[in-house]
């Protein structure tokens, strides 16, 4: 076995330039497989953090008949015990307490049906992308009872300015007609005219008085992870605590944001696509140079055959060229992905600049300009093995043609 | 002469090999008997097309006549299967090729040592019986060379060295020395005798030249795939 390593590694250097030829479109193809894929799913980890971290986190809790008909009528009661408890929980970031309700919002220059969200404004400072871009005013604090923050369309429409009054117009907890005035604080603009134009965020306490929920109840509570990865794992967790409340459930990100979900499928089907095409491209030369080597070394075989050599040990030989010019370009491939993906997960990556404006927005989430490439051990390791194993596969085509040669045609 | 000498290493009875069928078969042996003893130095000449490559792939067990009788030291090799062959090849035939056929990615040595190291032989047995053997066929300082590193005539005498390195019963050698000059051919078979005569190497050697005729102590003659004079 040595002794075809050995062979092995001699063989593939006697074509030195096929073999670097090989080496190198191997190490091309892994390094763009991986310096997509890291992005890809970059991207697709922003958005589904964004939306998570802006809307109701990556497990969001309400009455289970909220998905089908939202009311304001159907809450949460003791949100916020329920929350301090989900906090316990490992792998859990921080919870967000949210009332949702839709309403009217009207100023001397109209009136506009709005999407009202009542938050804590500390959380939200923290992780919402809206309060990043506030682009008049200020965004909310803990104290600022009876105001809001409007996005850059709802001001334009209601020619509202921070400081300016407007009056929002909804149903309550029991069905009745309300009111109430409110003060503008501060104005955003994430660029995604659904939001600019209809999201409105009040402190959690303000919309609680304008829907009169009863004390302590939300309409949901939304749980954010610090890692994506442990949605699965922990939602069966955050079940087991609703247990004793029966008319509560709890759903993954997927059904909250199911905008955001079909975007993730095609987003991913659609590079793992184009990777499909790349990858058959490189192991296309790779079957060639593999069988050009074999079909090239008829003669050396041969005389193997010829001597009293076995047909085992230059199948094993062959494939070990295979495994030895693709471990040469995951290698250099690898290596060169891995540093991509770790400079750009650290750095960041202007993806606006880089298109020259591409869509700001993705199912109604509105996209980070930077994104962190994802840089994830596992899955380099995957993509790298996958690669590998691929090409071994592969050398089972060369491998099972070793055999076939004429010794009787070495005498002539 | 003594008994062993006498011993028949080779013995092929009314060999006859066809190519191809009907219309276009190619009788390249009709008929071709034959015995070769122990020590012998055989010259075997004849026309390009006589059929001497084919008898040598009978003899060597590389491919199997279409009928008739093939022996290796007294085995009957027709009937065997392709792993016994293949191990009666390894163990008991030294094949030298018109084209030398060195292993491209073995330096000269391990050429030479390839049959001992496919009988597992230890390395260092491996090394004790062909570094004299280098030596004497004067390719002291080229061990670890490379084919393509070697001359012609070089590389037939690791060849040559290939093939007896094992002390076979029999080497087979098909035109050795086609592919060189005169006075390298010439120096290919004083390497040849001198191996027969100072190790008791039996050869059977296909050839060209005259000048192999002339010295061989036995020759015989091939011609349209039977032996015509001896
Ligand atoms: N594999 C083969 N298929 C068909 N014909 C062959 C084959 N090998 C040899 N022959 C034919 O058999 C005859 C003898 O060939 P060969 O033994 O190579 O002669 P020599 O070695 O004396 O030149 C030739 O006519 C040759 O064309
Ligand atoms: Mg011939």
């Amino acid at each position: 076995m040595g002794q075809q390593f050995l062979l092995a590694w001699r063989s593939i250097w006697r074509q030195r330039r096929r073999t670097l030829i090989t080496v190198i479109s191997i190490a091309f193809g892994l390094f763009f497989v991986i310096a997509l894929t890291t992005l890809e799913e970059g991207v697709i980890r922003s958005v589904i953090n964004n939306g998570a971290e802006m809307q109701a986190g990556h497990i969001t809790i309400e009455h289970e008949e909220y998905r089908l008909a939202p009311s304001v009528s159907l809450v949460v009661p003791q949100a916020d015990e329920l929350a301090d408890e989900l906090e316990k929980l490992s792998s859990v970031e921080a919870t967000k307490i949210l009332i949702g309700g839709e309403g009217v919002a009207r100023s001397g220059a109209g009136a506009f049906g709005i999407v009202i969200a009542g938050v804590e404004p500390s959380i939200e400072r923290e992780r919402s992308p809206l309060a990043d871009k506030i682009v008049e005013g200020e965004y909310l604090d803990e104290t600022d009872a009876k105001r809001v923050v409007i996005g850059s369309v709802l001001a334009d429409r209601l020619n509202l300015k921070p400081g300016k009054k407007l009056v929002i117009a909804t149903n309550d907890f029991d069905g009745e007609l309300v009111e109430q005035l409110f003060r503008v604080k501060g104005i955003y603009r994430t660029g995604t005219d659904e939001i600019d134009g209809a999201l409105v965020h009040m402190q959690l306490a303000s919309a609680r008085d304008l829907f009169k929920l009863p004390s302590g109840s939300a309409t949901q509570i939304g749980v954010i992870l610090n890692d994506l990865g442990r949605v699965a794992s922990i939602l069966p967790q955050v079940e087991g605590r609703l247990a004793d409340q029966a008319a509560l459930s709890a759903h993954p990100w997927q059904t909250i944001m199911p905008g955001v979900a079909g975007y993730v499928v095609v987003e991913r089907s659609g590079y793992l696509i184009m990777e499909g095409f790349l990858i058959a491209l490189v192991l296309f030369t790779i079957l060639n140079t593999l069988l050009m080597s074999v079909t090239e070394r008829k003669k050396e075989f041969a005389t193997i055959l010829a001597l009293g050599g076995s047909k085992g040990a230059l199948r094993l030989q062959v494939f070990f060229e295979a495994a030895l010019i693709a471990l040469l370009g995951i290698l250099v491939g690898g290596l060169a992905g891995a540093y991509l993906a770790y400079y750009y997960s650290l750095e960041g990556i202007n993806l606006q600049e880089l298109s020259g404006g591409m869509d700001v927005d993705v199912a109604g989430v509105a996209l980070d300009t930077t994104i962190y490439t994802l840089f994830s051990v596992p899955l380099l390791l995957l993509l790298c093995g996958a690669m590998f194993i691929a090409t071994l596969i592969l050398s089972l085509v060369p491998v099972s043609r070793v055999g076939n040669v004429s010794i009787s045609t070495l005498l002539r | 002469m003594s008994e062993s000498q006498n011993r028949a290493i080779v013995e092929t009875r009314n060999v006859t090999k066809v190519f191809g069928k009907g219309d276009i078969a190619v009788h390249a042996l009709r008929g071709v008997s034959l015995t070769i003893s122990q020590g012998e130095f055989t010259a075997m000449a004849g026309p390009s097309g006589s059929g001497k490559s084919t008898l040598l792939n009978m003899i060597g067990c590389l491919d199997r006549p279409t009928s008739g009788e093939v022996f290796l030291e007294g085995v009957l090799t027709n009937k065997l299967s392709g792993t016994k062959l293949s191990e009666l090849r390894r163990d008991r035939i030294g094949f030298v090729f018109q084209s030398y056929n060195l292993v491209p990615v073995m330096t000269a040595i391990e050429n030479a040592e390839y049959i001992l190291m496919l009988q597992g032989k230890s390395a260092q047995e491996r090394r004790s019986r062909v570094r004299d053997l280098f030596q004497q066929i004067g390719l002291g300082g080229m061990e670890n060379r490379f084919p393509n590193q070697l001359s012609g005539g070089q590389q037939q005498r690791v060849a040559i060295a290939r093939a007896v390195a094992a002390e076979p019963a029999l080497v087979l050698a098909d035109e050795p020395t086609a592919n060189v000059d005169t006075d390298t051919g010439k120096a290919l078979m004083d390497l040849m005798y001198q191996l027969n005569e100072e190790r008791g190497v039996t050869f059977l050697v296909s050839t060209h030249d005259p000048t192999v005729m002339e010295r061989a102590k036995r020759l015989i003659r091939l011609r349209d795939g039977q032996i015509v004079n001896e």
